[in-house]
């Protein structure tokens, strides 16, 4: 596991709406003592997710300057990032994008409209505990 | 989250560099403490600033935090003003964020549904499905959800979350909470309801309740009932969230049922189909072949299964008994009557056949005393038994009821008289027996009362003279015997009818000839 990087998460979304739903869903981990960042470009992910080096990252697919294929295969190609656990979020129904997602080395998928309570779920599992579920090879 | 948490965080992150940006130029000494004084920005307690003054920051009245300066400092209460409004832009964002969320969740919620809902085959499971999703919504919730049925409005329940109470049925009167969402379609919010006005068996005393109608192009098909404990009244944004979703459900419901109901039909169809195979099994197929004699028969139900009957039985004296039958009503009821009826008269013919004496009469009576004893009320039989000597061409009848048949000689058609109650109304009856004498080129018309009363476009019957003088104008010359007869008669009841007729009722007709 990273140093320090099990708390904190990174947004990466080019709508700012859906990046203040995602902050909003994960507001109960802020008060535990998460930092949530946000970005809303590929390049800006890329350089949060170095400097800062989040356990978990949302990632929207399509972003503007990388897209989100791009900075997931990156940060997983990198070593210090191994431990980065990154979502893929994208359209419903695009099954494209969950192969390709995994091709690129995310961890997990989800379908937007996203379930708040899944998500939120998810994400306390993966900064809070070591269930071996969320540790996906 | 609180106004003392939203500064603590806000500070922690964004706030924090902006107001250390602002702070660092103004060369004044200033420090941020939180709701209970501990410092969240600027210098620490030991410095001389500690004993300064305290300018509060405040949110809605409440202290948020503070602000310390020197004694003297105009800093300190301009600074606590900038970030008490910045504090409370935060919280308009938080505020707006959660409430973005909340219908983030609703849309969410919705979208889930129409997926699931698709995936259901039975109203049961679409029902059961909604009312999943609502109750985990709308939290602390528990439900039932009713279809109304079309033409009874009876309430039937096919799905619940957490509540197995019943809807008491005055629940439902139009000037009730329930009764009146039904009548106007519009959903309704009762927060402090009496609960055992509205259901059987429930603990509580007052509860809250919400009602939404199901609603179909044309009418409410059924409602969602909501209930919550009194502490937890339900809202306005819980009204539309429901509402919307009895809105998305009812139509795959009613799609649903209506498969079901199709479904159900079909199956109903192939029974009915096989009804019919068996009956049919039951009539005779083999005509009898006696030499010097040409007989034929036809049956045709008005829906699948027929309620008539007719019979060839061979007496074991060399006789023949023809029978046919009648049992009132169509469809199912009659049919396994007539199979009963059929049973019954050929155990009977049996054993009187055994004993040599070939009395019709004696045999409706006995077939009388079996079925007045079996009989449904308001059901009975009308039987015509004819007993021919095909040696003699001498015939004895007795007729339960049945339309009277017409012997066609070389004189026209007249009908054979014989009285007597149809069966299966009262025990002990007696039944009038007549005999007659079929010479060579005759003929007998046995029928039931489907091709008498068959009416006509104006509503005309075609009735018996009709048939009796159709009867008369064939000549023994014409030679119109059997099969040919039968099919004459139905040429001339097709052209009376018109052919977009729709059969009344079923149609049986029994011929015997005496070849010349």
């Amino acid at each position: 596991m990273g140093n320090g990087s099990q708390k904190k998460v990174l947004i990466v979304d080019d709508e700012a709406y859906i990046r203040l739903l995602l902050e909003q869903t994960l507001e109960e981990l802020e008060e535990r003592g998460v930092d949530i960042l946000k970005a809303d470009n590929g390049e800006d992910a890329l350089r949060l997710a170095r400097e800062q080096r989040p356990r978990l990252i949302f990632l929207d697919v399509m972003i503007p300057k990388i897209n989100g294929f791009e900075v997931c295969r990156v940060i997983k190609q990198e070593y210090q990032y191994e431990d980065t656990m990154i979502v893929i979020l994208t359209a419903k129904g695009q099954e494209y994008d969950r192969q390709m997602g995994q091709e690129a080395g995310a961890n997990f998928y989800m379908s937007k409209p996203f379930d708040p309570d899944e998500l939120l779920e998810l994400a306390t599992k993966v900064l809070f505990t070591n269930d071996p579920d969320y540790y996906p090879e | 989250m609180t106004p003392i948490t939203t500064l603590n965080r806000w500070l922690h992150k964004e706030g924090g560099r902006l107001l250390e940006r602002f702070l660092q130029p103004l060369g004044e000494p200033l420090s941020i403490l939180d709701a209970d004084g501990k410092p969240l920005l600027g210098v620490s307690l030991d410095h001389p600033l500690a004993n300064g003054v305290r300018s509060p920051i405040l949110q809605d009245n409440l202290v948020a935090g503070w602000v310390l300066s020197l004694p003297g400092s105009r800093w300190g209460e301009l600074t606590a003003s900038l970030i008490a409004y910045l504090l409370d832009q935060e919280m308009q964002k938080r505020a707006l964020a959660a409430e973005a969320l909340d219908k983030y969740r609703e849309l969410h919620l919705l979208y889930r549904l129409s997926e699931r809902l698709i995936a259901s085959p039975k109203p049961q499971l679409i029902a059961e499905t909604a009312l999943s999703e609502i109750c985990s919504g709308a939290q602390g919730a528990h439900g039932i959800a009713a279809l109304i049925h079309k033409d009874t409005q009876q309430i039937e329940i096919i799905a619940g979350c957490g509540l197995s109470a019943d809807l008491l049925p005055e629940a439902l009167a139009p000037d009730q909470f329930i009764g009146r969402v039904i009548q106007s379609g519009s959903a309704e919010i009762s927060n402090d309801a009496p609960a055992n006005h509205y259901f059987r068996d429930l603990d509580h005393e007052t509860v809250s309740l919400l009602c939404a109608p199901l609603k179909s192009d044309t009418r409410v098909i059924g409602i969602f009932v909501l209930m919550r404990e009194p502490t937890r009244p339900f809202t306005g944004g819980d009204l539309k969230l429901i509402s919307a979703i009895a809105q998305q459900t009812a139509p795959a419901i009613e799609i649903a049922h209506l498969h079901q109901l199709e479904i159900e039909r079909a199956w109903l169809e192939r029974d009915l189909q096989m009804a019919r195979q068996v009956q049919s099994g039951l009539l005779t197929k083999q005509i009898p072949a006696i030499p010097g004699w040409r007989m034929a028969a036809f049956w045709r139900p008005a829906r699948v299964v027929s309620g008539d009957l007719y019979d060839f039985i061979h007496l074991p004296n060399g006789k023949l008994g023809l029978v046919v039958a009648d049992v009132t009503d169509k469809g199912v009821p009659a049919a396994l009557l007539m199979a009963n009826a059929r049973s019954v008269l050929r155990g009977a013919a049996a054993s009187i056949g055994r004993s040599g004496r070939d009395s019709p009469g004696k045999l409706l009576a006995r077939v009388n005393d079996v079925l007045s004893q079996e009989m449904p009320m308001d059901m009975f039989v009308t039987c015509l038994l004819v007993i021919l000597d095909p040696q003699t061409g001498h015939i004895r009848y007795a007729n339960a009821g049945h339309n009277l048949p017409y012997l066609r000689t070389q004189h026209g058609a007249r009908e054979l008289k014989a009285s007597g109650i149809p069966l299966g109304l009262f025990p002990d009856l007696e039944y009038e027996e007549k005999e007659d004498q079929l010479a060579p080129g005759d003929s007998l018309l046995m029928y039931s009362d489907g091709l008498v009363e068959a009416h006509d476009s104006r509503r005309e019957m075609f009735g018996f003279p009709r048939l009796q003088d159709t009867l008369s104008s064939l000549t023994i010359d014409s030679r119109m015997e059997g099969e040919e007869l039968i099919q004459y008669l139905i040429g001339r009841l097709t052209e009376f009818t018109g052919p977009d007729w729709e059969q009344e009722d079923d149609i049986t007709i029994v011929t015997l000839s005496r070849s010349i």
